[in-house]
């Protein structure tokens, strides 16, 4: 896994992707992100980074059931694997690591 | 209603499909919500935009399958499977690497020799100002035109320059032949006479010497091929020679050694010389009449677009001088580029040697026809073959390759192929190219073109996408399972098979049709009776004589020492010969039509030397006086020209002819030009004043008109010992010029020495065309039996002999060389019949070749048939029926 690189807009998709669970379809991403960290995404951008990831390998998609809204279209459900789980904990981990190593809290030395 | 937005009908086209549902549910319901909030016109909008922000690389290029496989890694293996297929069935890829080779070595040696004929003359720098004129006698009134010739007057390029601004300038081209002179050494060479414009108009580099040329009238300039021939490995510059010019040897000076561009240049010269010493030889009335044709006149414009300006304008002026003169007759000129020189037949010839553009249009097409059937050879052998390879097709299936891997897979395999055949072919033709020279008599060099090479790889592309893209087509239809059980099961490609052999044998049949025919018509004019008795007939060249006196001093001198030998029947003098166009003679008839008749200067002993037969009157007789008599002989030809009853109580009817000629004497028709020609009107005469009052115009190549050259008759015996007596007597006669003679049939095949070489360059592309239809035969036929191989073994096992199983396999090839037969024998027929009309004296098309052809053919594929049979025949019956 060490070669793996996640860019940061391919991590917030597969983070997202791990929250929504059952229900992660190209709209939905789009509207946990806009809900969660107020940032506007384009549909399309969200529709390529899933497929990137699906060919990482760290999503993979099944056509669901369709509604109404959507004329009648199945939904292309995303749920995150395995290896998408521990691609995004191992980066959780290991920016957990590096930040640990930036001093955080001043005790004081400079205020005497 | 979301299903018109354009954006999302052309998502539709572009989106790989399986993507496209879930994005298109995606899209609507953002604009379901779109509409919800800010109304439908903003939704629609969005929508589209929303779409069209989907057209992007990430999701159109985005294939099914694919993008993940290692294509590198793919394509070593393709080569390294590619290449040991090809190890392995050396049998089929030699076969198929020879005739691809075969093909492509050929066509291209065509193709550099017919570049090289398209070539001629371009390199020159200015060689699309240069143009060459060409005159032509038209009738005010009818319009009718008539003796056209390349050869001009003398004056006429000067005459043209003064009048007209457009042409920068000018140079007369001629050439006669005498005997050069250096130190002790008599040299027999064609003199080439040149403005000294010469050398600015056309590019002739200099080699050796000085680049000032024809500074002053004692320069001679000299060719690479005579500066060594007269002074060896001397440096020749300031070296002295003395050419013989009428009766006295003139002294010149060797200026300069130049690069005369031989096979590229029309103008052929080895000794060239100013052109004022032309006066010395033809004499100072010739020099300076319009009447005589000598030389080409060749200018140079100052701009190419003016040239049908510039003929226009020439021929406008011609027009208003005859009009002047109250002449019914003008002069016309064509203004011939020099670039079209080389290949241009409608003009007669002059001095310049000329191409032929019929050749080169066959070569050509059969050049082409030769690649294509190689072409068709390689593509079906190979697909063919792959049937061969199901199993491994079958396999490599099963473990998930997909179309686009097989046929690159095959197309790399045939790349392999072409490749090795392309080398092959290039490299033979590299050594091959001085053996063709020698048998074309041509001087192709090697060179890589752009365009053939870059042809060659266009062609190369197209036969590996076909032949590696049909096979894998038909394969990538099969199922793994049935691949691998070797089942076919596919009659189209059985059809196609069988498509190629048609085609390859109709060509092949039609190429060898067309040489049996070509044959025919060359042995016929061999055969042919010409008139006259060619055999045991020598010629003897009187090396250009003095002066008329001289040379009939000459005459009587040889002949008196020859009536001594009993092994010389006869010996005549004659002014034209065997060796170039017979001399012509024009002038006005009473009518005013303009006519020309051919001459000839000959003397009593002609008939009798010659063999000719009298048919009406009387031939000359043998002890009148040459000097000034007035009598002439006919041949039929202008008898029947004339339309006479009886020719003998006729005149020529020329308007200006004063002195009384008369018709002794009719003779029967013989051929004096080639059979490419009809026998035309010609008159013999012992003295060329019989007829010269009135003559106003004379095209010839011997100058000044008087004997030539001695026709030598043979006795019967051996020929050795007489020729030794011709040249004796010749030494005794004219110790201090050269021997120089021929045999009468000698130089009639150097006439025909181009149909010789046609004959031979068909004979052995027909030869190249069988062999590569035959490849293709033993290729084809042996993956017929390869895949018929358990048949061969139940019929064995059955019972069968050898005898049956060639009949059964040759049965299916009966219907092949049936429909071959039907398409090549009309197409044969046809150009069989173009080519046979370009000769007057001509064979009629008889069966014959059509039969002994079709007979080589079938014989041929019985043969391989056969062959192939009894080596799978050899196999033993259980070996090919265990399997499965």
């Amino acid at each position: 896994m060490s070669k793996t690189y996640l860019g940061e807009f391919e991590e917030l998709v597969l983070t997202i992707v791990g929250i929504l669970q059952d229900d992660a379809y190209g709209n939905a991403i789009v509207e946990e992100i806009k809900q969660r960290v107020d940032r506007d995404v384009n549909l399309s951008a969200v529709h390529v980074t899933l497929y990137r990831l699906e060919d990482k390998g760290y999503v993979k998609s099944q056509m669901g059931g369709a509604t109404n809204e959507r004329g009648g279209r199945r939904k292309r459900i995303f749920t995150i694997t395995n290896a998408g789980l521990a691609v995004l904990r191992a980066m959780k981990e290991s920016r957990m690591d590096l930040w640990k190593l930036i001093p955080q809290l001043n005790f004081g030395y400079g205020a005497s | 209603m979301e299903h018109h937005n354009p954006g999302l009908r052309l998502l539709r086209r572009l989106c790989p499909d399986n993507l496209f549902e879930g994005i298109e549910g995606d899209l609507v319901e953002q604009y379901q919500k779109d509409t919800i909030k800010r109304g439908t016109a903003w939704a629609k909008w969005q929508l589209t935009l929303n779409a069209m922000r989907f057209i992007r690389p990430g999701i159109i290029s985005r294939n099914k399958f694919n993008t993940n496989s290692n294509t590198t890694v793919m394509w070593k293996n393709y080569l390294k499977v590619g290449w040991r297929n090809i190890l392995r069935n050396g049998f089929y890829s030699s076969i198929n690497v020879a005739g691809l080779a075969l093909g492509l070595g050929f066509s291209y040696l065509t193709f550099l020799y017919v570049v090289g004929e398209h070539n001629y003359d371009r390199f020159h720098s200015k060689t699309a100002q240069i143009v060459r004129v060409v005159e032509s006698t038209v009738q005010v009134e009818t319009g009718q035109q008539k003796n056209s010739s390349s050869v001009t007057a003398i004056p006429l390029g000067p005459l043209l320059q003064q009048d007209f601004p457009e042409i920068e300038s000018f140079t007369r081209f001629g050439s006669w032949s005498t005997s050069i002179k250096i130190g002790d050494d008599v040299f027999k060479e064609t003199v080439t006479v040149a403005d000294e414009t010469f050398f600015r108009i056309f590019d002739f580099n200099v080699l050796q010497g000085s680049d000032k040329l024809f500074v002053n009238p004692s320069e001679v300039v000299l060719s690479e091929e005579s500066s060594h021939t007269f002074f060896g490995n001397e440096d020749p510059v300031g070296q002295d020679l003395l050419i013989e010019m009428g009766d006295t040897l003139k002294l010149f000076t060797v200026a300069a050694v130049v690069d005369n561009h031989d096979g590229e240049s029309s103008q052929h010269f080895d000794v060239i010389i100013p052109f004022e010493n032309f006066k010395r030889i033809v004499g100072e009335e010739v020099y300076s009449s319009q009447n005589y044709g000598l030389v080409e006149t060749f200018l140079l414009l100052s701009d190419n677009s003016q040239r049908s300006f510039l003929q226009e304008k020439i021929n406008d002026s011609f027009l208003t001088k005859s009009k002047e003169k109250n002449d019914p007759n003008a002069l016309v000129a064509y203004l011939q580029p020099l670039r079209e020189m080389r290949l241009d037949d409608a003009r007669p010839a002059g001095i310049s040697t000329v191409g032929n553009p019929t050749y080169v249009y066959v070569l050509t097409c059969v050049g082409a026809l030769i690649l294509f059937m190689a072409c068709v050879n390689f593509v079906s052998l190979t697909s063919g073959h792959t049937f061969s390879r199901m199993k491994e097709v079958g396999v490599r299936k099963v473990m998930g390759a997909i179309r686009g891997q097989i046929r690159n897979q095959l197309m790399m395999e045939a790349l392999l192929l072409c490749l090795v055949g392309a080398v092959v072919g290039l490299t033979s033709v590299y050594f091959i190219i001085p053996l063709f020279n020698l048998l074309i008599n041509s001087t192709v060099h090697f060179s890589f073109e752009t365009i053939p090479v870059l042809f060659i790889i266009a062609l190369i592309l197209i036969i590996v996408i076909v032949a590696g893209g049909i096979p894998s087509r038909l394969l990538v239809m099969l199922q793994p399972a049935q691949a691998l059980k070797n089942k076919a099961g596919n009659n189209g490609r059985g059809n196609a098979m069988h498509v190629f052999v048609v085609i390859q044998f109709t060509l092949s049949l039609a190429l060898i049709i067309g040489t049996f025919v070509m044959n025919r018509q060359m042995n016929y004019i061999y055969e042919k009776n010409l008139g006259f008795d060619k055999e045991r007939l020598f010629q003897v060249s009187l090396n250009n004589p003095a002066s008329k006196n001289e040379a009939a001093r000459l005459v009587n001198l040889y002949q008196s020492q020859a009536s001594n030998s009993s092994r010389l029947m006869a010996v005549a003098a004659q002014m034209n010969d065997y060796e170039e166009p017979w001399t012509r003679l024009s002038f006005m008839q009473e009518a005013g039509d303009p006519e020309e008749l051919y001459f000839n200067m000959v003397d009593p002993n002609y008939l009798s030397a010659m063999g000719l037969e009298v048919v009406a009157g009387k031939w000359f007789d043998k002890n009148q006086k040459t000097e000034g008599s007035k009598q002439i002989v006919v041949n039929e030809a202008l008898v029947k020209h004339f339309q006479w009853d009886d020719p003998l109580a006729h005149q020529i009817p020329g308007k200006n002819f004063e002195s009384q000629h008369e018709i002794i004497g009719v003779v029967k028709d013989y051929h004096f030009s080639s059979l490419h020609n009809k026998i035309e009107p010609l008159i013999l005469a012992l003295d060329q004043d019989a007829i010269s009052e009135g003559v106003t115009g004379l095209t010839t190549y011997r100058w000044p008109p008087m004997y030539n050259s001695l026709a030598v008759k043979i006795s019967p015996g051996e020929i050795q010992p007489a020729l030794k007596e011709i040249e004796s007597i010749w030494r005794e006669v004219k110790g201090d010029s050269p021997f120089e003679g021929a045999f009468v049939d000698q130089s009639l095949d150097a006439q025909y020495a181009n149909e010789q070489r046609w004959k031979r360059i068909i004979n052995y592309s027909s030869l190249f065309a069988y062999t590569i239809a035959t490849l293709g035969l033993i290729g084809l036929v042996r993956l017929l039996l390869q895949r018929k191989m358990k048949e061969i073994g139940i019929r064995r096992v059955l019972g069968s002999d050898f005898g049956n199983l060639l009949l059964h396999f040759s049965k299916g090839f009966v219907t092949l060389v049936v429909v071959a037969v039907l398409l090549a024998w009309p197409a044969a027929w046809w150009a069989g019949e173009q080519w046979l009309q370009s000769f007057t004296y001509r064979v009629t098309l008889s069966p014959l070749p059509f039969v002994v052809g079709t007979l080589t053919v079938c014989l041929g594929i019985f043969f391989v048939v056969g062959i192939l049979t009894w080596i799978a025949a050899q196999t033993r019956p259980v070996e090919v029926l265990k399997n499965e």
